[in-house]
């Protein structure tokens, strides 16, 4: 942006508009570890993604507010310094608050816990390997090497610092391993959920795990922010309930066979073929059409 | 449609599924009025012809303006005749309002095809770009539309289109009144102004 050459007012005004955003983004922070005081903290896996994913993403609005500063951009736009910074923000902040939920909600979507040590391991080995991944390349870019370009000369002198960062790659794609390693042990081996393994709050807690395919018989009234602490106006459903058969709309394929379209498309520029292109179309448009009649009464 | 897929209740005093659609043409009418913008702020600044004052044709598009007009009285009566459940005046009003729709249609292609041997195609100059790009849109969401009306058609042919029926009609018959209004705008800003 300061690179273009906009001229010092127009530079003063985008510079004032970036460091403006650290302002809400600030007051983020503080509310989520405002809610961490306020509570009785447990150790589990999500929580550990919780709190790792405040910490890197504080680190990556730190060096955001460096991009604010016109002198001080010139020097990074372009470099591997960007790199960092988008990294601390895009995974140690939505990756890691993904992880947060899945390890959160994987139970009551599909009625079985995550494994904890496996989880723990799992976040260890993504939390050292994101930092010795992307931690580097902070100063692999202020030394001068330009982002989307795979090589570098050796009178760099970054070729040690991109080991390291080579080598947190490696322990990331290693933690993921265990994650599914967890995801797979978990269909069998997990431990049951039951409707509420957390002590939750809200609403999602009070109904079985996996939820049924029609959640609440009757829309319930809410009269406070912690619904299931204050569960006197609640009527929970029973774990074992026999549940009447709701009268939901049956699932559809169609969407599926929308989204198939799309793909087959995409395949006729890769391969250069206008048949494909017709199939594609097709079938995108047979989904579209079928999907938004549904149910096909005609 | 379908008992199965009733609204739930809401206490907009609208059903859901209107005030769905009528939050699809607000954005629609960004889609249009961002690719009316782009055609005004390029008017004029061709470098090559054919220019629009030498190749646009206005009474045969006053003719097809008026034919879309038409077509949205079709679809009016259709509705009226659907709410009151006569199913033998719906087919007709709803065949009646897609044919016009197709009378439309073969008018752009004529117009699309006449164009392009004078010499004027997406890539010649920029009022060729931003006037295809435009009118290809809407007349791509005529196409959607008379595929949805011929669709209605085909219901009520098979004698399932009752009275129960009245809202998919009349939202069939918002998307239809909505592309008509975009035509006029089109055919003010882009052929009588000029």
């Amino acid at each position: 942006m300061f690179s273009v050459g906009l001229g010092p007012i127009a530079d003063s005004v985008f510079s004032a508009t970036t460091m403006l955003i650290a302002v809400p983004t600030g007051v983020k922070i503080f509310n989520w570890l405002a809610t961490l005081w306020g509570g009785q903290i447990r150790a589990t896996t999500a929580l550990h993604f919780a709190v790792g994913f405040i910490a890197l993403f504080t680190i990556g609005g730190l060096s955001g507010v460096m991009h604010a500063s016109p002198p001080a951009d010139l020097q990074q736009t372009d470099t591997y310094f960007v790199v960092a910074h988008i990294h601390y923000v895009l995974f140690g902040g939505t990756v890691f608050g993904l992880f947060a939920g899945m390890y959160y909600w994987w139970p009551k979507m599909t009625g079985r816990l995550l494994g904890e040590g496996l989880g723990k391991l799992h976040f260890w080995l993504m939390f050292v390997g994101m930092n010795l991944a992307f931690f580097p390349m902070h100063f692999i870019g202020l030394l001068g090497m330009p982002r989307r370009i795979y090589t570098y000369g050796p009178e760099l002198g970054v070729a040690k610092l991109n080991l390291v960062s080579t080598v947190g790659a490696f322990l990331i794609a290693v933690s993921i391993l265990v994650f599914l390693v967890n995801l797979w042990r978990t269909r069998t081996r997990g431990k049951v959920a039951g409707n509420d393994p957390w002590g939750g709050a809200t609403l999602e807690w009070t109904i079985p795990s996996p939820p049924p395919p029609h959640n609440f018989d009757v829309i319930p009234t809410v009269a406070s922010r912690l619904p299931r602490w204050s569960m006197t106006q609640l009527k929970a459903i029973p774990e074992d309930a026999e549940l009447e058969k709701p009268h939901a709309p049956a699932g559809s394929w169609w969407p599926l066979v929308a989204a198939l379209g799309l793909p087959v498309l995409a395949l006729a520029p890769l391969t250069h073929t206008l048949w494909v292109a017709f199939l594609g179309a097709a079938i995108l448009i047979t989904g579209i059409y079928r999907w938004a009649f549904e149910p096909f009464e005609v | 449609m379908a008992h199965a897929a009733a609204a739930h209740h809401t206490s907009l005093g609208l059903d859901n599924r209107k005030m769905a659609f009528w939050a699809f043409i607000g954005s629609e009418c960004l889609l249009f009025a961002s690719l009316i913008s782009t055609y005004l702020i390029y008017k004029g600044r061709s470098v090559v012809g054919p220019y629009p004052h030498e190749i646009l044709n206005i009474p045969f598009t006053s003719v097809s303006t008026f034919d879309l007009l038409m077509s949205s009285l079709m679809m009016v009566l259709a509705l009226a005749a659907v709410q009151r459940g006569d199913l033998k005046w719906a087919k007709v009003w709803l065949f009646l309002t897609a044919v016009l729709g197709m009378f439309f249609l073969a008018g752009q292609v004529y117009e699309f095809t006449s164009f392009v041997h004078e010499g004027l195609t997406l890539q010649r100059n920029l009022f060729g770009a931003t006037f295809f790009v435009l009118t290809g849109t809407h007349g791509a969401h005529v196409t959607v539309g008379v595929i949805w009306l011929l669709t209605l058609w085909w219901r009520a042919l098979r004698g399932k289109l009752g009275k129960g029926n009245a809202l998919t009609v009349e939202i069939c018959g918002l998307y239809w009144h909505f592309v008509d209004v975009v035509w006029i705008v089109i055919f003010t800003v882009v052929y009588l102004i000029q």
